[in-house]
């Protein structure tokens, strides 16, 4: 692949994984309601609903790399009633939109608690929506690797795992530093993650093994397809090969890993700052495992006719 | 091209050594904790060098491909070894600030991005040595080299900011070393077809959507190729193994200079540690004798409040007194003293102190109403302001006086566990008062309690001897004067009826009892007028008053008198003790012109030293026909004088044996300065 298709999983990824990451961070905060007051549960998502916003602008810029024109981009819009992609465009900008108004309100209105609530999960809604979108891009007769449904459930999942682990990475960074600045919600923060990683992990595990069911799916249906689809095959089970068992490996690494330490912790009653390492390495392998999901998923299409 | 293999290896053995004879070194450094991976970095990259020497010569052919996959493990190690050194000399010589702890990520996409990258390259067709090499040289050396070398420039920015500008210039250099390397050894990699060294885009063909155009471009697209060898060579002139032994040798010199750099640091330290030692100890010295010079003034002022208590002066000069001293002990700018008045609500000031003058607040009422005050009061707890206090709190708290208080102590005044007022001092700066000046200032608030009490016992006392003196004239008056007005009265009914009868002689002898009669009773008067004549006026003293009193008694009564006053120096008796003395005295003389027909009273008055201290020894000895101790007539009197001795911790020693006169004799025990404050509690 160049660099203008890099650009395609470059933005998938990560709007994918704001989507992702709102979703569950609007969950703990849903949550965390009759364990924490509101302001306190306020102030420790401040932090990561910026991240969201920021990588998401960062998706949308990096998306225009895969253009010709990157200036016209704002056409792609006029053919909303008939283009997935322009839809996909549309819900990209929604969010974003809906996004930084969150973003806004919780620096800047924290009373407005409930107009906060809602206009998060409008922006889930908006996601959901545009990652639908983007999936059903690929659903095209032409392209007999992708023309599934297991693509929209598999982007789906993507977007869960890749956000569950950046919402975990973000809240021990965000720990770290309050420890740093002798800050006085050390111990807040300390208190939502522990209560928040159980889960986390928990729905991680879950997510991994869904992400192995829809790989075997897609391998059971590229093997009984035609030769255009076997040829797909060949490709995973050959040429990229290495990667798709590094992806494969990466998940079950960045699982096990996280599963692993968090019960360790909870086992020996220690601090969460014991997970900081095990946390980052599973985030970053996660995200490589899918960025080579990603890659694979690029690289094994063949297109049937022009 | 041997020797620069040789002379690359060297340098990074060389490194490699040298860390690790500093590492052997003992004492603590802000490099130590790095050295051990400074010294594997150098001794593994020497060992990779000399591999690709042997590669090169092509002298070990036959195991060349067990040196290939020594030299890739070799450089993987190496690059590991620097990226954890690198990120040691970075984190651990400084720490980096708070926000550092978001880079990891921010980094984490990319991170991602880029493994999955280096992860797609080793698919393609080129060896697997080369894409290995390319991303160890990415991954790790690039990385590695960059983080060692902004860790040194932190190091220089640092050193510079403490003026060691030496130092700094060592830093700076190994800084821009390990930058350098990060190029030489990090970027410039093998030509291979991705990127960034020699990325060779597809060709490709631009489709615009607008015009119909279609463009073919067979141009690079993306970086250059100039970071591959080849391009290296083409631009400079020198090959790449040239640029990477330079880049080993000026690391390995800047760094061994800044090993010594640091150990010259760590011995500065330890100098500037035992100079702080010294000093705090040469401090805390100081600090030790100014304490003991303070805690020797505090109690000299103690005992001297004590001794203007025992000597029993107005309270209000007590009061006056001990402001002053603690406006000299505490350097302060005002001093309030306030009492409660008698129903306990109002506080009332009764002496303050400002400008270096004490005044008694005796025209006026002025009454003290200060939050701080007031909560004393309430709880009875010492309060010391911190400094910051808002300035209401302060207000109303300095009388007399437009300045405005910014350091403040108070303390009660409690007698016997009963708040009665406050006693409170104040700053116009900003100097607090210590903790140990609260401690000070509860113990001269103790002191003016006890002269408080004081004042009123003694009060008490002057009451109670007013009436005891009203009785005893009135006695005297019944068993002298009335007895001989009632005698008189019988009396000249008598000399009627011999009148009448004209028994002449029979009315002279009366007559010359009558006469006798009032001569006695003008005596008792005359000498009654003379003891309530003679007092202890301050500026008559002892002596003086007991020799007045002694040349009246001899004019009044003919008996011949002398007195000796064989006393050194001060008296150091008791004001009390001094007035029972003249009282002990005039007893005596009564009982001499009454009862002991005496011709001759020889009073003496000395100081001895006795095992247990100075004692006030007064004899009084008559030659007059003396008396029996038991069943006297005098019992009485000497029963007085005996009472007042005693109640002074003295004792009366009388001695007669009916013939040859009366010697009374009076010890009173001397007041010493040790035995001052103990004295006072007992009169208390």
């Amino acid at each position: 692949m160049n660099v203008r298709e890099w650009a395609l999983p470059v933005y998938t990824i990560l709007m994918q994984l704001a989507v992702g990451a709102f979703f569950v961070l609007w969950l703990i905060r849903h949550l965390a309601g009759p364990k924490f007051s509101a302001r306190e549960i306020d102030r420790i998502i401040s932090n990561p609903i910026l991240v969201i916003a920021f990588t998401a602008a960062v998706a949308m810029g990096g998306a225009h790399f895969h253009l010709s024109k990157p200036f016209h981009s704002f056409l792609a819009v006029l053919n909303f009633k008939t283009s997935w992609l322009s839809r996909e465009i549309v819900f990209t900008a929604l969010f974003f939109l809906t996004t930084m108004s969150v973003v806004y309100l919780i620096y800047f209105q924290t009373h407005r608690r409930r107009l906060i609530t809602g206009l998060g999960w409008l922006a889930i809604l908006f996601g959901i929506i545009l990652i639908y979108c983007m999936a059903r891009i690929y659903l095209i007769p032409t392209q007999v690797a992708w023309n599934s449904t297991s693509v929209i459930v598999s982007f789906y999942v993507t977007s869960l795992m890749l956000g569950g682990m950046t919402i975990a990475s973000l809240l021990m960074l965000d720990l770290k530093f309050s420890e740093i600045k002798n800050a006085e919600d050390v111990e807040l923060r300390t208190r939502v993650i522990c209560h928040s990683y159980s889960g986390l992990s928990a729905l991680n595990v879950i997510l991994v093994v869904a992400s192995f069911v829809i790989v075997y799916i897609q391998i059971r249906l590229l093997a009984q397809g035609d030769l255009i689809a076997v040829t797909s095959l060949s490709l995973i089970v050959d040429l990229y090969l290495p990667l798709f068992l590094l992806r494969l490996i990466s998940l079950i690494y960045a699982s096990g890993s996280l599963v692993f330490a968090v019960l360790r912790m909870y086992r020996r009653h220690s601090t969460p700052q014991s997970l900081m390492m095990p946390v980052y390495l599973s985030c970053l392998m996660i995200l490589v495992g899918e960025i080579i999901g990603r890659f694979l998923f690029y690289a094994t299409h063949i297109r049937v006719g022009i | 091209m041997i020797l620069l293999y040789f002379v690359y290896g060297l340098a990074f053995e060389g490194l490699g050594l040298a860390a690790y004879l500093q590492l052997r070194r003992e004492g603590d450094f802000p490099l130590k904790k790095e050295l051990p991976w400074l010294a594997a970095f150098g001794f593994v990259g020497g060992a990779a060098g000399w591999v690709d020497m042997f590669l090169y010569s092509g002298s070990l052919e036959g195991i060349a491909n067990v040196l290939s996959i020594l030299r890739v493990t070799l450089h993987l190690l190496t690059g590991l070894i620097l990226l954890r050194f690198g990120w040691g000399i970075l984190n651990n010589l400084n720490p980096l600030p708070a926000w550092s702890v978001f880079i990891p990520g921010i980094l984490i996409v990319p991170i991602a991005f880029v493994i999955t990258y280096a992860a797609t390259t080793f698919i393609t067709p080129s060896p697997i040595e080369i894409p290995i090499e390319i991303w160890t040289r990415y991954l790790l050396y690039l990385p590695g080299s960059f983080l060692a070398g902004i860790g040194f420039l932190r190091q220089w920015y640092s050193q510079r900011k403490l003026g060691l500008y030496d130092v700094s210039t060592l830093m700076l250099g190994a800084g821009l070393a390990f930058l350098f390397e990060a190029v030489v050894m990090g970027l410039i990699v093998p030509a291979a077809p991705y990127g960034p060294a020699s990325y060779y885009n597809y060709d490709r063909v631009i489709h615009n959507a607008f015009s119909g155009e279609s463009i073919e471009i067979s141009r690079q697209y993306g970086l250059n190729a100039w970071l591959d060898y080849q391009s290296v060579l083409n631009t400079t002139g020198i090959p790449i193994e040239i640029w990477r032994m330079i880049s080993a040798v000026i690391v390995m010199f800047f760094v061994v200079k800044a090993l010594d750099v640091f150990e010259a640091i760590r011995k500065r330290q330890v100098r500037e540690l035992q100079h702080e030692r010294d000093r705090a100890q040469r401090e805390a010295f100081e600090a030790q004798i100014l304490a003991r010079q303070t805690a020797e003034n505090w109690t000299n002022a103690l005992v001297n409040i004590s001794r203007h208590i025992a000597e029993l002066e107005n309270v209000d000069d007590i009061l006056v007194y001990i402001l002053d001293t603690i406006a000299h002990l505490l350097r302060t700018d005002f001093i309030g003293l306030a009492i409660l008045d008698q129903e306990k609500t109002q506080l009332d000031l009764k002496c303050y102190s400002s400008g270096g003058s004490t005044s008694l607040v005796t025209k006026e009422v002025v009454t003290v109403d200060n939050p701080i005050i007031a909560n004393l009061l309430s709880n009875a707890f010492p309060y010391r302001s911190s400094g910051g206090e808002p300035v209401e709190q302060v207000e109303g708290i300095c009388f007399f006086t437009q300045e405005a208080a910014k350091a403040v102590m108070a303390v009660p005044l409690k007698l016997e566990n009963t708040t009665i007022g406050a006693l409170w001092v104040s700053r116009y700066t900003d100097e607090q008062f210590l903790e140990t000046d609260v401690i000070w200032l509860e113990s001269m608030a103790d002191q003016i309690a006890i002269a408080i009490q004081h004042g009123l016992m003694t009060s008490q006392l002057q009451s109670l001897s007013i009436v005891q003196e009203r009785g005893r004239i009135a006695r005297e008056m019944h068993d002298g004067l009335a007895q001989v007005l009632g005698y008189l009265n019988l009396q000249t009914q008598t000399l009627g009826s011999l009148l009448n009868q004209g028994k002449v002689e029979k009315l002279q002898d009366e007559l010359l009892q009558m006469r006798r009669a009032i001569q006695t009773a003008h005596a008792d008067v005359r000498e009654n007028i003379l003891s309530l004549r003679t007092t202890l006026a301050q500026e008559k003293g002892l002596e003086t008053a007991a020799e007045e009193y002694l040349t009246e008694f001899g004019i009044q009564t003919g008996v011949g008198t002398s007195f000796s006053y064989q006393v050194g120096g001060d008296l150091n008796l008791s004001s009390i003790a001094e007035v029972q003395l003249v009282c002990i005295l005039q007893e005596a003389l009564t009982n001499v012109r009454k009862h002991a027909q005496a011709g001759q009273v020889d009073v003496v008055i000395r100081k001895e030293r006795l095992e247990d201290g100075d004692h006030i020894r007064m004899q009084v000895v008559d030659n007059g026909t003396g008396f029996q101790m038991t069943g006297s007539k005098r019992s009485f009197g000497l029963q007085t004088m005996r009472e007042r001795a005693e109640s002074v911790g003295g004792r009366l020693d009388i001695k007669s044996d009916g013939v040859k006169g009366t010697c009374i004799e009076c010890k009173l025990p001397c007041l010493t300065q040790e035995r001052l404050p103990k004295q006072s509690v007992v009169i208390h």
